[in-house]
């Protein structure tokens, strides 16, 4: 395909729209509708040009290029019409400082006013200098107002956490409806009202949080002008702007931290290669709450007399070595899948080396991966073949295990609402609710108690006909399909069965297929049935499985120490630990009575009480260090964040308790040394120390699984169900951000 | 305690409060203010005092919310009780038998420049008023202007305005149509104040600008509205609000204006966030 565009050539193979081609051009056509993860919509009307042979100009967005075309995007025509489209856009958006004499002279003046919650003029915007309008206007050469102001509603509705929306300055690009509806599949947003009063609301005009919002901020973040804004944030302007990984879930968005001299102010969803410019509630809004509550840990403290006094980072090291060292017993380090790398590395050496009798493991339950892995015997080497994001547009089905995804896995939950638009069918089976079951081809809502049996009532319709005799794997598959099905009502069960005979047809029709299951479904020894019957299920129909962890780093601690949980809590019982160093969230491994403990924790929680002494640690955004996501991407990642007070890292602490303890254990001066011990260690991290996000992305190096055959599905009866805990996906390392911040509580409807 | 009998939002930003305080409104004269303060753990805010009726004794003031207090103090309601209503404080403005007075006001001003508009047309000066706007549907109390002004001059940016510029480009070409000006009084923004009090000068046009520096206490004791007119130290709470606007260090004011702007944003932000529908 050649075209011409302003007298330039362009020649390219696929299709590309004149706007795309003008940039790559480099050249300049102003938009205020469009967005690069959403299907044009030509609303603004900015972009037109001129095709010749054509009588009237198209948009350039929503305009494919055709061969042979010759396109022009600058001519005085073209640039009356804009400013023409410009001016009627003005009639409705306060436009006074576009054009006034001293709109220089008075900005510093109104510096101060501008805290105010009405903007009636750039000077009074928190948008001013960002906004796309004004580049707009700078660019078709605005100079006068041609139609009287006339606002398009009333008063803003600053009635909801979080975000602000103010129709008066909004102009109707359609950005955050289309971002809403057909990127995150939350379709809170719609256009109310006709013709001249038309605005952007909800529907009924109810507030965001009665509309089921998620406040993932994608709406605020697309605005061209400042209708839509972050509450908190809007009277601030930052100063410096420095990249952020976000280790708030198990996604790894990249985010962009913005700062007003040193301080975090808040962060915006960066365009990484994980997130793709898109966030959560949490990493949107929520990081400078999180890493700056006050609850906080600044400064060491160590038991004297009976109560937690603060001390030196010295004093401290010295009591807790020497406590360390003189108690009696197996000495235990606790580590958390939300830890870095480094972090999780550092802590198992000093367990494995620093003492005779030390050992590691991670605080939470295994992660939903390791529970599949070990009901289908997949050997503990292995690695395992992770799905990329980027997968999921190929996939057509799709099947959720009560998995919250717009919560739990915010992107994962994306990219499957994006899958399901291009044709996926979605299968949801679990108890909860969430905005993707509105998508959902099959809903069954039924708890996991009952998720063996109906990918059990599956299997037996697909083995029929899928799994004919020589099958690999057929006789191990006969026993698990003829399983006896749960004591149920006959109403429920031929419910239960027409659904599963719905999946089944779904699933035996439509391939690829992806099965995503997380914490919940793999939790208990339940789980184990569950993840059994999955398993085979995945290997009679050819399905990826995608299993979600909560924590950050629950893909990283697999590859690390294969899957962590609770190590050696299977199998014989360990001794109880004479000492522990926690640094996991959750309740403490089995210890002696008078055991020795060291907390390394970051807010003040109840873990404190037993601690003898209390280490203040830093969190993600504070220290250098390395995360795997659920893609099985690594990702190295900078401080970006000063650390509070004294806090020093987890891999720190380690490496200064060795050195205190004058035993073996890690040693290191920068996080990155043990990043390339882990490299020498493990082959599955090769490249990890490249892996920063500028960088070619680096994954871990997955092997097919060797095993192919079907897995015993465990009894009913031999399972108990799942010990739910008091797990939230929104704690943060002991902080329980879900019920401490006033505005996540509030987002997360509790 | 004094008892909220209005509160309304006038045009965007712009509210008004009327508050029961008979003793001040006894006493109030054009071109003082009122110090509120909303609960007993808030700051003081001066207010222009825009109206008062002794009879009901009632003051009323119209608010640009800017921060904090004043966006606490806007959501307030009829019947809601404040914490602190002093006042009347400050010199009155001197109202006296000028001629013809130029009565330039914006924002906030509009409404502070009442009552001196209501006694300058007792003591029987012709009025002229000049309101500067953003936009035409940001004027408000016109219909009051419209019974004590000869002449109402809107400075707006919408087509069709009588001046799409800012007020200070506008005074001149209106002083010049005046014949016995004898003076200009100015209300509102700071940046209206110095700017058309620099218009005027080449005019040589008295010009009374009611200031408004950050104010603490607003009765001398702290200083806090400490601004130099013509090169002496002067305290805006007690020596004015009204000085004259070619004596007034423009510059020194807009500094200390901004002096706790961080600190304004910050408490300003947690607000935000902390205060949840």
């Amino acid at each position: 395909m050649k075209a011409v565009i302003d007298g330039r050539v362009f020649e390219a193979p696929g299709k590309t729209t004149i706007l795309e081609a003008a940039r790559r051009l480099g050249l300049d056509i102003p938009t205020l509708c469009d967005h690069p993860r959403l299907e044009p919509a030509a609303s603004c009307r900015m972009c037109l040009v001129e095709i010749s042979g054509r009588r009237d100009p198209v948009p350039a967005c929503a305009t494919v290029l055709e061969d042979g075309m010759h396109v022009a995007t600058d001519t005085p025509a073209l640039r009356e019409l804009r400013r023409g489209v410009l001016e009627m856009i003005l009639a409705e958006h306060p436009s006074a400082c576009l054009v006034c004499a001293d709109r220089n002279a008075c900005r510093e003046p109104k510096e101060g006013i501008r805290k105010t919650v009405e903007p009636t003029g750039c000077v009074l915007c928190p948008k001013d200098g960002r906004c796309r309008l004004q580049d707009t206007a700078a660019a078709v050469g605005l100079e006068r107002i041609v139609f009287p102001e006339a606002p398009r509603s009333a008063e803003p509705r600053r009635d909801d956490p979080l975000i602000d929306r103010d129709g008066g300055l909004c102009i109707l690009c359609g950005l955050c409806v289309r971002v809403c509806r057909d990127l995150r599949g939350a379709s809170v947003l719609t256009f109310v009202g006709r013709g001249g009063r038309t605005t952007v609301g909800t529907a009924l005009d109810l507030t965001l949080l009665e509309s089921g919002c998620l406040f993932c901020g994608a709406c605020v973040d697309v605005c061209p002008t400042g209708a839509l804004l972050e509450r908190a944030a809007r009277h601030v302007r930052p100063d410096e702007r420095k990249p952020l990984l976000c280790a708030l879930c198990g996604e790894g968005c990249l985010l962009q931290a913005e700062f007003d001299r040193g301080r975090l102010l808040g962060t915006r969803p960066a365009p990484g290669p994980a997130n793709r410019g898109q966030a959560c509630v949490k990493g949107r809004f929520l990081v400078a709450d999180i890493l700056g509550h006050p609850s906080r840990l600044t400064g060491p403290l160590a038991r004297r007399d009976g109560t937690l006094v603060p001390v030196s980072w010295p004093d401290a090291l010295t009591a807790a070595a020497a406590g360390l060292r003189s108690s009696d017993g197996p000495f235990e380090a606790v580590g958390s899948a939300q830890d870095s790398c480094e972090d999780l590395w550092a802590l198992h050496e000093l367990g494995r080396e620093g003492f005779a009798s030390g050992r590691f493991s991670i605080a939470e339950p295994p992660s939903p991966l390791e529970v599949i892995r070990k009901a289908a015997g997949v050997e503990a080497g292995e690695g395992w073949p992770d799905v990329p994001n980027a997968g999921l547009a190929a996939m057509k089905t799709i099947l959720v295990f009560d998995e919250d995804l717009p919560v739990t896995a915010p992107i994962l939950g994306l990219e499957v609402h994006q899958a399901v638009q291009q044709g996926a069918r979605l299968i949801v089976f679990g108890p909860g609710e969430s905005c993707l079951d509105r998508c959902a081809k099959v809903r069954v809502r039924a708890g996991l108690e009952s998720a063996a049996e109906f990918l059990l009532e599956i299997l037996a319709g697909l083995a029929r006909t899928a799994a004919g005799p020589g099958h690999p794997g057929r006789a191990e598959l006969g026993p698990a399909a003829r399983m006896k099905p749960e004591e149920s009502s006959r109403a429920e069960r031929a419910v239960f069965k027409e659904k599963a005979s719905r999946a089944a047809v779904i699933l035996e029709k439509r391939k690829p297929a992806a099965f995503i299951f997380g914490p919940r479904f793999a939790a208990g020894t339940q789980g184990r049935r569950n993840a059994a019957a999955l398993w085979n299920l995945a290997r009679l129909t050819g399905a990826v499985l995608i299993p979600v962890a909560w924590e950050a780093n629950a893909r990283g601690a697999q590859a690390l120490f294969g899957g962590g949980g609770k190590n050696g809590c299977e199998g014989a019982p360990l001794p109880a630990a004479g000492s522990l160093l926690l640094a996991g969230d959750g309740p403490p491994p089995p210890c002696r009575e008078g055991a020795f403990i060291v907390v390394a924790a970051a807010y003040e929680s109840g873990a404190l009480e037993a601690a003898d002494v209390v280490l203040p640690r830093t969190l993600f955004a504070e220290q250098d260090g390395t995360w795997v996501n659920r893609e099985g991407r690594i990702q190295r990642m900078r401080a970006a964040v000063p650390a509070p007070g004294e806090a020093r890292p987890l891999w720190r602490m380690a490496v200064d308790l060795a050195r205190a303890i004058g035993s073996g254990g890690p040693s290191a001066s920068a996080a990155g040394e043990i990043l390339a011990g882990i490299e020498k260690e493990r082959p599955s991290f090769a490249g990890a120390s490249r892996a920063w996000p500028d960088e070619k992305p680096v994954f871990l190096s997955a092997t097919a699984v060797s095993r192919t055959g079907f897995a015993s599905v465990p009894e009913a009866g031999e399972c108990s169900a799942a010990e739910e805990g008091s797990r939230d996906p929104d704690d943060v390392h002991g902080l329980r951000a879900g019920a401490v911040l006033k505005s996540l509580r509030a987002v997360r409807r509790r | 305690m004094y008892e909220i009998l209005e509160r309304r939002r006038l045009v965007p930003n712009l509210h008004l409060l009327r508050v029961r305080a008979p003793e001040t409104a006894r006493a109030c004269r054009p071109g003082q203010f009122i110090m509120v303060m909303i609960g007993p753990d808030g700051e003081r805010v001066p207010l222009s005092i825009a109206d008062w009726d002794a009879v009901e004794g009632s003051v009323t003031a119209v608010f640009l919310i800017v921060g904090t207090s004043t966006q606490k103090l806007a959501r307030l309601r009829a019947g809601d009780r404040l914490h602190v209503c002093a006042g009347p404080l400050g010199k009155p403005s001197e109202i006296a038998g000028f001629g013809t007075v130029l009565l330039v006001a914006g924002c906030y001003g509009i409404a502070a420049l009442y009552p001196a508009a209501r006694a300058l047309r007792q003591a029987g000066n012709r009025l002229v008023l000049l309101a500067d706007v953003k936009a035409g549907h940001l004027l408000y109390w016109e219909d009051r202007y419209r019974n004590l002004c000869d002449r109402i001059v809107v400075a707006s940016r919408d087509p069709g305005a009588p001046f799409q510029e800012f007020a200070s480009h506008a005074v001149s070409n209106v002083a010049a149509k005046e014949a016995s000006l004898g003076r200009v009084l100015v209300s509102g923004c700071a940046y209206l104040l110095a700017a058309v009090s620099e218009a005027t000068r080449p005019l040589g046009l008295r010009t009374i600008v009611s200031l408004n520096p950050i104010m603490v206490d607003g009765t001398g004791m702290c200083g806090a509205c400490r601004c130099s007119i013509g090169g002496n130290t002067r305290f805006a709470c007690v020596d004015g609000p009204d000085f004259d606007g070619h004596q007034v260090d423009w510059p020194e004011l807009f500094r200390r204006r901004a002096a706790y702007l961080d600190d304004e944003v910050r408490s300003l932000c947690r607000f935000e966030k902390e205060s949840l529908p």
